[in-house]
């Protein structure tokens, strides 16, 4: 057996880094601050490799067949870890110099990238649900990160219960696949599969796996985990798990569902389409009742999933290749605006309360800024990426034929620009009921905004640039 | 012994599971319940990697495995996890510990 | 076709004679201290006798996550062991590699547990 180990780099030197941060961990005279920069740089590494590989078109299969390296893979790489430093460096000042066990900390979100690139990578049900669940086992621990504080435990324990339970449905449903196809291999169960035989095992199996992966990126009626965890995660983490996690999830969902279950497309696009609808729906409704910001952020990541799976629901080429775009933008945006809530923090913590927002825009200039950017990008206005992603997403949902499906994502995203807004205005036009004494922004969490707004509005003016190359990069 | 009653038992553990995973009121049950589901997991790849491949693919057998040790892991993080809460809660219900609301 | 069976003797003389020499050498160099707890039953640091329904310190915890972790990666030699034999023509050196980079993960692993103080006791 040849193993071609440049295939590999971006995950390989993803292992590197985690091995040389964990043996540096270990000698307490070192800045801890020097492993995120670590962390960074090799993640930095890792980003160039994949995009010179996506640039020379790679296609290949390892490991007889178990993980496929191709320019998908690469470009969700190129998310996931352009989330990961983006992760870190909003991490470093929050986390506090005096906090002696970050070094985990650091650790766990490599090990979280390393599954999350299995994942997209995974061309096995087997290998895609043990990158899973190197990510989920990660993203547990670090959602308890915080051990003092009532909020974060409760958040790991009820993201870890849930997500828990949703593996047990999503391995059951690869069992199932397996027993019907005898395989777990993907293009081995595809060919298995013909149109005119649907064994009810693999229906079975596809639904089962449908539950799974609508708990994983929060889908309602599977969703219940989302808000909770995203307000009681240290605010990072509730940025990293918002943004990678959920685009490894669905780089997996159309890996899968494009091109194993190709043959029983009629029904998950059924499944699909109205979970769509009840996801962009329910949680843009939802998040107008917020009052605490990270939960109107989860509602409206939420949402967002929803506007994801109307390329799903699409199913043909462009709408798999926009959902990509869609999902490179969404975490771009996301952890910018996760890093602005972090960025408004007061000697006793963060305000969380959007009230607390109020006449920011004068006070915190910088501060709103960047807050009006990533809110009017989540909400879809040009001439940010938002609007791109959205316009795309619709476009190739019109090409497929689901004009109602956009109808409803139109008008769902108009609610959502009444909630995206009212921040806005909070923070321009209403006067503050008590002053609140913020801190100095810290450069590293300045740096990482000043990176995702710029990504932001790169996207949002030369959207080709990026587009073209999530429409050579489909499997398809 | 045939298939059907093998996965016979798998359905009904996973059911077992389920159910005690939506009815237990302690986190500590819910985690058996959980670990019941995986199992039924590992039984039904095993059956099938016995009677539905071909005799000298082990793969099925391979991913039970692979399962057991997952299921391991999980035990391990959240035992810890549970800790944490009972420090901080002084109980380990789930309905207890419900300070995050909307 | 007996001489087929010599490594088995082999390992039999061995396993045997080690540990018959073990026990006549702590017999006869070791010191000897008897006392009452010495001279019990022994059961794992455990009393033989009383109620089983007594409680554990929490602090055993870590060390039985530990316990389990390790534990069960051990699984994980068993499908590597049966088909390295049909490999080792081919790409033995390769496939022993392979296994000895897991276990040198897992050794830096406990490495790493240990020296944040995962198995100290207080």
């Amino acid at each position: 057996m040849t193993i071609n180990w440049q295939l590999l780099m971006p995950e390989l030197i993803v292992i590197c880094t985690f091995v040389l941060v964990m043996i540096l961990d270990l000698f307490d005279s070192l800045q801890k601050s020097f492993l995120a920069w670590l962390a960074i740089v090799g993640a930095a590494i890792a980003l160039y490799v994949s995009v010179q590989m996506l640039g020379a078109g790679t296609d290949e299969t390892q490991f007889n067949g178990m993980l496929r390296v191709d320019k998908y893979s690469l470009f969700f790489n190129v998310i996931f870890l352009v989330s990961t430093i983006l992760t870190v460096l909003i991490s470093m000042s929050y986390l506090g110099r005096e906090d002696r066990r970050q070094g985990e900390y650091y650790l766990l979100i490599l090990l979280a990238t390393l599954g999350m690139m299995l994942m997209a990578a995974g061309n096995e049900l087997i290998v895609v649900f043990l990158g899973l669940e190197l990510m989920s086992l990660s993203l547990y621990i670090l959602a308890g990160y915080f051990r003092r504080s009532m909020a974060s435990s409760e958040a790991g324990m009820k993201y870890l219960l849930l997500g828990a339970f949703a593996s047990g449905f999503f391995l059951y449903g690869i069992a199932l696949i397996y027993g019907g196809a005898g395989t777990t291999n993907v293009p081995q169960i595809a060919s298995a599969l013909t149109a005119d035989t649907k064994p009810p095992l693999l229906l079975a199996g596809m639904f089962l796996l449908v539950v799974g992966f609508g708990f994983k990126v929060a889908l309602v009626p599977f969703h219940q985990w989302a808000p909770d965890v995203y307000e009681g995660a240290p605010t990072s983490i509730a940025a990293f798990i918002s943004a990678g996690p959920k685009a490894a999830g669905f780089a997996a969902f159309f890996r899968i569902f494009m091109e194993a279950l190709q043959s029983l497309q009629p029904e998950w696009i059924a499944v699909v389409t109205i979970l769509a609808v009840l996801t962009m729906t329910v949680g843009n409704l939802v998040a107008i009742a917020q009052r605490n910001i990270k939960r109107m952020l989860a509602y409206s990541s939420i949402a967002h999933a929803g506007y994801v799976l109307i390329g799903l629901a699409a199913a043909n080429k462009d709408g798999i290749s926009s959902a990509m775009l869609y999902l490179l933008i969404y975490c771009v945006m996301n952890i910018g605006a996760f890093g602005a809530v972090i960025l408004a923090r007061t000697e006793d913590g963060e305000s969380l309360m959007i009230s607390d927002y109020a006449g920011l825009g004068f006070r915190k200039p910088l501060l709103a800024l960047f807050m009006t950017v990533m809110l009017l990008s989540l909400a879809g206005f040009p001439p940010t990426a938002g609007f791109v992603g959205k316009f795309y997403i619709f476009r190739s949902a019109v090409e497929a034929g689901q004009i109602w499906l956009v109808i409803i994502g139109a008008i769902n995203t108009a609610i959502s620009a009444f909630y995206y807004l009212r921040v806005v205005v909070t923070m321009y036009m209403r006067e503050p009921e008590e002053e609140l004494d913020f801190l100095t922004y810290p450069g590293s969490l300045v740096f990482a905004l000043v990176l995702a707004a710029i990504g932001v509005l790169l996207i949002g003016v030369l959207p080709s640039y990026f587009l073209n190359p999530a429409q050579i990069s489909t499997f398809l | 012994m045939s298939l059907q009653h093998y996965l016979v038992i798998s359905i009904s553990l996973f059911t077992l599971g389920i159910f005690c995973v939506l009815t237990r009121r302690n986190a500590i049950s819910i985690l058996m319940g959980i670990e019941l589901i995986l199992n039924s997991c590992n039984l039904n790849f095993v059956a099938f990697s016995r009677y539905v491949t071909p005799p000298d693919d082990i793969s099925g057998q391979v991913i039970a495995l692979f399962g057991i040790a997952l299921a391991a892991a999980e035990a391990a993080v959240f035992l810890a996890i549970i800790l944490a809460i009972y420090r901080e809660f002084r109980t380990i219900s789930p309905d207890e510990t419900d300070t995050l609301k909307g | 076709m007996l001489i087929d069976y010599l490594p088995i003797l082999l390992l039999l003389v061995f396993a045997v004679g080690f540990a018959c020499i073990n026990l006549a050498l702590t017999h006869l160099i070791g010191p000897k201290n008897p006392t009452r707890s010495k001279l019990s039953v022994y059961e794992s640091g455990v009393q033989p006798i009383g109620n089983t329904r007594q409680r554990f310190s929490i602090r055993f915890d870590l060390i039985a996550m530990l316990f389990i972790i390790f534990d069960i990666e051990v699984v994980f030699l068993y499908p590597w062991a049966i088909v390295f034999k049909k490999f080792t023509a081919t790409s033995g050196s390769f496939i022993l590699i392979e296994m000895l980079v897991f276990i040198g993960i897992l050794f830096l692993g406990y490495l790493y547990a240990w020296k944040k103080g995962g198995l100290s006791w207080d």
